[in-house]
């Protein structure tokens, strides 16, 4: 868990440094001349954003495990069985796990520049076209990109928020009808 | 008669403290054993060690059947359906739910069979958890607490279908309880535990109304007032 909590606030330049040592031409993964392209930056990405989702993921399901764990036992349920329960009872948070590490990975800059290089029609995404265009002095086309990354983040953070107040809901619900009774 | 489970030298520790210490403990095939004592004397741990949720520190807790039904006393609802998640616990699919539905009509629970099981409320959940123990034939019981959320009307018909279903399939039972009217009414052996020991174990009129230490005729003279 330490080292999971440590993963979670991996710097990205640190996470796209190292996918740049491992890519790059007289590093381990050299031969296959992936640096700069797409699938070097969803690499970085996912070693960025792996940690988050699972760290969100392990919190929401160690909520639920112990308990499901003794009952599943209890009824005879295969390892299998209850893992499917968990993941189906948990399954709202854990999209929404899943939204807030898309909306994380959308808006970094740092990793992808690295092991993208910003190259333009074929690496340049959102934020790192952001970067150039403030550095040109373009700005307002920078603000303008800003906004719609914005936009896009607003989205995503509702749709996250949503799934956990209808979870909120759901479990006020269930204690309103517990106590009426 | 013959053992349904043999417990051997087991010992149990949390964080450096003793929660169970039993040198030796038999269960008889289709005996009915409660398992009375204070909160804390290690009831729950010892029916989570024969269910199999957790293993012994030291010793042995030896099951002599595969044929286990175990009720938590705070038992989970998955979100399916509650006849779903009675379905769950029945392991020849076929037929699988109207086994389910009968097992919630003898809980008076049939009239929610639809509704999500995670919107049940405590006592509901328990009576559910309990269709789970009915649905299906099993050699060894085990209940932590059935009754504990449960309204009078709940316990009276869980008492009801136990009984039902001790008579039809013969199955060994072992529960643990707070009621006396219940552990004199349903158990043939009582087993009486005082901080993770065994400090009566007989027939459960000796046990209740002759117990033999002074610490168990203490416990059980404000026992009888709750």
């Amino acid at each position: 868990m330490r080292i999971l909590n440590t993963l979670m606030g991996l710097p990205p330049v640190v996470a796209g440094l190292l996918v740049f040592f491992l890519l790059s031409r007289s590093g381990p993964l050299g031969e296959f001349r992936l640096l700069y392209s797409v699938p070097a930056m969803v690499t970085a990405q996912v070693i960025l954003i792996t940690p988050v989702v699972v760290g969100l993921s392990a919190t929401i399901v160690s909520d639920r495990a112990p308990r499901l764990r003794e009952t599943a036992v209890g009824m005879g349920m295969g390892r299998w069985q209850e893992a499917l329960c968990l993941l189906y009872d948990c399954r709202a948070q854990l999209l929404s796990a899943v939204f807030i590490g898309f909306g994380r990975s959308i808006a970094e800059v740092g990793a992808v520049s690295i092991v993208g290089g910003n190259v333009q029609y074929k690496t340049r995404v959102m934020t790192t076209a952001i970067m150039l265009e403030t550095n040109k002095g373009n700005f307002g086309l920078a603000v303008a990109l800003g906004i719609v990354l914005l936009f896009i983040s607003f989205i995503i953070n509702t749709l996250a928020l949503s799934l956990q107040e209808r979870e909120a809901a759901r479990k006020e619900g269930k204690q309103a009808h517990g106590s009426h009774r | 008669m013959a053992p349904i489970a043999e417990i051997r030298n087991l010992k149990v520790r949390y964080g450096g403290r003793t929660v169970l210490d039993i040198p030796e403990l038999t269960l008889e095939k289709g005996v009915r054993y409660a398992l009375i004592g204070p909160n804390g004397s290690g009831k729950t741990t010892l029916l989570r060690i024969l269910a199999g949720v957790i293993k012994p520190g030291e010793g042995n807790a030896k099951v002599l059947t595969n044929s286990i039904g175990y009720m938590p006393q705070k038992p989970y609802a998955f979100g399916f359906s509650v006849s779903r998640n009675v379905e769950l616990a029945i392991r020849n699919k076929e037929g699988a739910n109207a086994q389910a539905l009968e097992a919630l009509e003898k809980v008076g629970l049939s009239s929610m069979a639809a509704r999500k099981g995670d919107r049940l409320s405590g006592g509901e959940t328990q009576r559910m958890a309990f269709a789970r123990i009915l649905a299906e034939p099993r050699e060894l019981i085990l209940l932590d607490e059935p009754t504990a959320a449960a309204d009078i009307e709940g316990s009276v018909r869980m008492e009801l279908a136990l009984f039902e279903y001790i008579r039809d399939t013969g199955c060994s039972f072992l529960f643990s309880t707070h009621m006396p009217s219940q552990a004199a009414a349903i158990a043939q052996k009582i087993i009486m535990m005082e901080g993770g020991r065994i400090s009566e174990l007989g027939d459960s009129e000796q046990v209740l109304y002759n117990p033999s230490s002074e610490s168990a005729r203490l416990f059980l003279s404000h026992w009888r007032l709750a």
